[in-house]
């Protein structure tokens, strides 16, 4: 065991040394407190010996410093010896936190008792800080692992939150539920798609949240395939106003067992509603293009097909005469018309020819067809009929015209009828050869059918 | 009144005190008593020159080292003198304090001598 003295008296210090050494004790000696603090540290001594008053710097502040150490490992045992014995002394003494106190003079024996308390105590703060060390030690590594753990559960948090957020944030409608159908997550945008709020769902079913209209037989279909393991993708689902893409997958724990599912649901309402709008526009597109086709064909003035509509029926009955289906061609002029504009005006001559029209349409076969060739001439095309059996129906119609009641002077019409084959097996000849038939029925006195063949016998 | 080393009728050693602390050991009292002939006459020099200088704090530790001194040797009459001007240095009294330098001189000459003739050792 090493002892500091700290001893300015050189008597006083020998005499101790001494003591001390026949003891058993390795001795260092200083003569005042600054090299008893200097040699404590340089030598590590933590048992002192120190006499109060001193030069430099007393006992006291010796103790003080060597309380003040930064190594606050090392515990030194002061013991004062002097020959202040006041209450007071003692007092100041043991604020200074001197650990015993001996009066001068001393007692040998008295001296060596305090030394063994003095080893005791630093034994047993040896002890003490080897233990504190270990438990120090211990701790440490406590806290480190309870570090790890921390940051371990803070990662696998923030994992979980960022998922959790990254659903909640999704740009389209998601939503979770278990395998009775119980909703337990409905995200921000299912909120707004939907207009239901996600307290709102919570323990109800997601075909009682999103309704029949929506959720019907097929759709329950749907989620209950996914419950079994599958999945689907882009189903068009809609309550009649609003239409999505649902998409669903299942959900498995981690033995693998379905224990719900996951669905993302896009409004395609807009695009719907927009494609439904062109549909419409197309429709309404086609009818005007059938209307303006009409308009194309038809004369404006009487209401029947116009020149353009005979040349293409009459180009039509062409071709399937060629395969066999006759027919004949009757050209009608209204006798005296421009007599008619003369007297009574233009709307006069109109409604004449309006009412020649109506005449003539109202009184043909079904498989017939007038047109307003020009001016006050109109083109008949009788179907499957020969030029006989056409001068017949044109005299009935001719009977009709001149029928038609009107407040101006009688109308009549000249009917010319020429047929396909007999007459010419060219369009444009047939017409001719039905004008000529026509010219021959007004020098004829007019008011009268004339046919093409009749024409060729008088000649 | 200061009792005189002439008058004091005391031994300058407590013997009984001395060989406790050496155990017997007239030798290494002999080493004690030739090491206190050497560093004595510088401290009471020292408070000698304080005291002039009116530097009662160093007189009040040069003091009180002296009276230790004596005391670890067992030199009681010597002591109280010493404790005498230590404790009136720490009162701030001077009244009488030169008196008390000599009594110690006084002492340390009848206590010199006494060493000499009783371990053989004198001052150097």
């Amino acid at each position: 065991m090493r002892v500091l003295i700290a001893e300015d008296e050189p008597t006083a210090a020998r005499l101790l040394t001494r003591e001390l050494e026949s003891q058993g004790y390795q001795v260092f000696v200083a003569a005042n407190g600054r090299d008893a603090l200097e040699l404590a540290q340089k030598e590590n001594l933590s048992l002192v010996l120190t006499d109060w008053i001193m030069p430099e710097m007393d006992g006291l502040e010796l103790c003080r410093a060597l309380r003040e150490h930064p190594d606050r490992s090392r515990y030194h045992y002061v013991i004062m010896i002097s020959s202040r014995s006041t209450p007071k002394d003692r007092e100041n003494a043991m604020e200074a936190r001197i650990d015993d106190f001996l009066v001068k003079p001393y007692d040998q024996g008295e001296l060596r008792a305090r030394l063994g308390v003095a080893r005791r105590v630093l034994e047993m703060q040896d002890r003490l800080h080897k233990q504190n060390e270990a438990l120090v030690r211990s701790q440490e590594e406590l806290l480190q692992a309870n570090l790890h753990l921390t940051e371990a559960t803070e990662i696998a948090e923030y994992a979980r939150n960022r998922s959790l957020q990254l659903f909640e944030e999704l740009p389209v409608a998601g939503f979770t539920y278990d395998t009775s159908g119980s909703v337990f997550e409905w995200n921000r945008r299912a909120e707004t798609v939907f207009g239901i709020n996600a307290h709102e769902v919570m323990g109800r079913t997601v075909w009682d949240v999103l309704g029949s209209k929506l959720v019907g037989k097929r759709e329950k279909g749907q989620i209950h395939h996914v419950f079994e393991g599958g999945s689907f993708e882009d189903s068009p689902w809609s309550d009649g106003t609003h239409f999505f893409l649902v998409s669903s997958h299942c959900i498995r724990n981690r033995d693998g067992v379905v224990v719900g599912a996951v669905s993302t649901a896009v409004d395609v309402t807009q695009q719907r509603r927009a494609e439904l709008l062109i549909e419409r526009q197309k429709q309404d597109l086609v009818e005007l293009n059938g209307r303006l086709q009409a308009l194309a064909v038809t004369d404006g003035l009487t209401g029947i097909p116009n020149h353009r509509a005979f040349q293409e029926r009459l180009q039509k009955l062409t071709e399937q005469a060629n395969v066999g289906l006759g027919f004949s061609l009757a050209m009608v002029d209204v006798d005296h018309f421009k007599h008619f504009n003369d007297t009574y005006g233009h709307q006069a001559g109109d409604e004449v020819l309006r009412k020649t029209a109506e005449c003539l349409i109202g009184n043909l076969r079904g498989s017939d067809f007038v047109a307003r060739y020009g001016g006050e001439e109109f083109a008949i095309l009788f179907r499957g009929i020969g030029e006989e059996s056409a001068a017949q129906l044109c005299d009935r119609l001719r009977a009709r015209i001149e029928a038609i009641e009107t407040p101006y002077s009688k109308i009549t019409a000249s009917f010319g009828v020429a047929a396909w084959g007999s007459a010419s097996t060219d369009a444009e000849d047939l017409i001719v050869a039905a004008d000529q038939a026509l010219y021959c029925a007004k020098r004829g006195g007019r008011n009268r059918v004339c046919s093409h063949s009749e024409l060729e016998k008088a000649a | 009144m200061n009792q005189t080393p002439m008058n004091d009728g005391r031994c300058p050693i407590d013997h009984e005190h001395l060989t406790d602390m050496s155990a017997g050991d007239t030798e290494f009292e002999a080493e004690l008593m030739q090491e206190f002939l050497r560093v004595t006459p510088p401290l009471i020099e020292q408070v000698e020159t304080a005291l002039a200088a009116g530097d009662l704090p160093t007189v009040e530790r040069a003091a009180h080292t002296l009276k230790g001194s004596c005391r670890s040797l067992g030199a009681r009459p010597m002591s109280d003198p010493c404790e005498k001007l230590e404790k009136m240095a720490r009162a701030g009294e001077t009244t009488g304090a030169n008196e008390l330098v000599q009594d110690v001189h006084a002492y340390f000459d009848v206590l010199a001598e006494y060493i000499t003739k009783t371990w053989g050792v004198r001052a150097a």
